[in-house]
């Protein structure tokens, strides 16, 4: 009923859903703009198409990885001539759990799990190029199967998508993640600490400590120690260049 | 800066632009991402490994932030960009050092570049139903809040590899040696990465998996 190319073009779009993210209605006009192909196919009377694409461009929020389920089941529910009033109860229902469900899987879990576990092998191995080889290509066989598995269960199951969501089991992967977190973390503080050797063996091993100390105090206090680090780093490195100033 | 010639300036500050549209308006294919930004800009200028290092120094300090909704967060690609073009023109520990603050302040300005933006791109889209006159009117206001995105990156590559003299200037009577050098920089990613740990741990049941991943990190880099 939708077709290959509409579909195509749609998900092709989902790439760009955040082009025009802005605080009044977040992805809205990007939900909107990903869903126009589906909806020019549905609608062949100009101002009908108008006037569906323009109950789709207020807010709304997903992650940009699974806004294609949204845009898949809303496009299949226009298609099907799903009243209106049911498809803005939809959107509202899945907004909060895709984009939380997004979030932590990828931006808290993924995200981190793949740079740093290919991060820290390139860093002891000393090789820059297969580290950031190592972080790309899984990163983004993850990110594609999301965004790929995502819109294909929108538009197959529609507004019933919801069993589809459950059966991906977004909140295990986000458990299951934390172990290449945990092995990543290792591995960079590991390279950490390398990084400090050409001090000698001594200085070299006191400097590893204060590594693995700074790595405990920064697991005490978490993330609100952000600006505060960041103000000391700059101020740290300032002050020193300025002591080789004057001395 | 006077390693690189203006069309190599040219080069890189576009390069800067699009990977500034990689981070929020167009993929989110991660190539935007420290690690990668700042080991291409080093195989660019030849030097991969030292922009290997300072992209993983500045993943550390960076990955404990989530990047959710509207949250004002570093505009990571035009300023490692940048700042790795600083740390190849200083070189060494000194490079890293000067690299990461240049990073790091940039990082912040482009953050508020990209709080204009959103501003703005909020102005520009259609709010609700009656707003929208045409189908076409939502592909232009995506292309040109997409085009103006661009431009912000590449003004921002460009001022902070304008920049780069200054942090060459201010680098120069360095007086650390190479060792203390980097091991200031390392303890404060090692805060950053202890601050996301906290965010994993949960209750230390994976402690053998940290454990493991530092232990093998420094056997084969010992070895």
């Amino acid at each position: 009923m939708i077709g290959l190319r509409a579909s195509v073009a749609a998900f092709l779009r989902l790439f760009a859903v955040q082009a025009a993210w802005n605080h009044r209605t977040m992805i809205g006009s990007g939900f909107a703009f990903a869903l126009a192909p589906i909806l020019r196919r549905v609608h062949a009377d100009p101002e009908r198409l108008r006037e569906a694409l323009a109950r789709h461009v207020g807010p709304f929020n997903a992650h940009p990885y699974l806004a294609g389920l949204a845009v898949g089941a809303v496009g299949r529910m226009e298609a099907e001539g799903a009243d209106p009033a049911a498809v803005e109860r939809f959107k509202a229902a899945v907004r909060g759990p895709l984009g939380g469900l997004g979030d932590q899987l990828i931006w808290a879990r993924a995200l981190p799990a793949t740079a740093l576990v290919a991060g820290g092998i390139g860093l002891s191995l000393e090789r820059p190029l297969a580290g950031v080889l190592l972080f790309l290509i899984p990163y983004n066989v993850i990110h594609l199967g999301l965004r790929m598995g995502a819109f294909r269960a929108g538009l197959q199951s529609g507004s019933l998508v919801a069993p589809r969501i459950r059966r991906m089991s977004l909140g295990g992967w986000t458990s299951r993640l934390r172990i290449p977190v945990a092995l990543g973390v290792g591995l960079v503080l590991g390279g950490l600490v390398l990084l400090v050797r050409p001090a000698g063996p001594s200085p070299a091993t006191l400097w590893g400590l204060g590594v693995v100390a700074a790595f405990a105090f920064g697991a005490q206090v978490g993330a609100k120690v952000w600006r505060p680090l960041v103000g000391t780093l700059v101020l740290a490195v300032f002050l020193i260049s300025v002591v080789g100033r004057v001395t | 800066m006077a390693g690189l010639s203006l069309a190599a300036v040219g080069g890189l500050s576009a390069l800067g632009g699009l990977l500034a549209l990689d981070q929020v308006s167009l993929g989110q294919t991660m190539i935007s991402r420290p690690l990668v930004v700042a080991t291409l800009t080093g195989f660019l200028l030849g030097r991969p490994w030292d922009g290997f290092v300072l992209g993983l120094l500045l993943e550390c300090l960076y990955l404990p932030l989530v990047y959710i909704g509207g949250a004002r967060v570093p505009d990571a690609a035009p300023a490692t960009l940048a700042a790795t073009a600083a740390a190849v023109e200083i070189g060494g520990a000194p490079g890293l050092a000067m690299g990461l603050v240049a990073g790091l302040i940039l990082g912040e300005l482009g953050a508020s570049s990209v709080g204009l933006l959103r501003r703005w791109a909020g102005q520009r889209v259609p709010c609700d139903p009656s707003q929208l006159k045409s189908p076409a009117q939502l592909t232009r206001v995506h292309a040109s809040i997409a085009g103006v995105d661009f431009a912000r990156g590449t003004l921002l590559t460009a001022l902070g590899l304008g920049l780069v003299p200054v942090w060459v200037w201010i680098a120069r009577d360095w007086p650390l040696a190479p060792a203390p050098t980097l091991g200031v920089l390392s303890l404060g990613a090692a805060v950053g990465l202890g601050s996301l740990w906290q965010g994993v741990r949960g209750r230390g049941d994976l402690l053998w998996v940290l454990g493991s991943g530092l232990f093998a990190a420094l056997w084969v880099g010992l070895r």
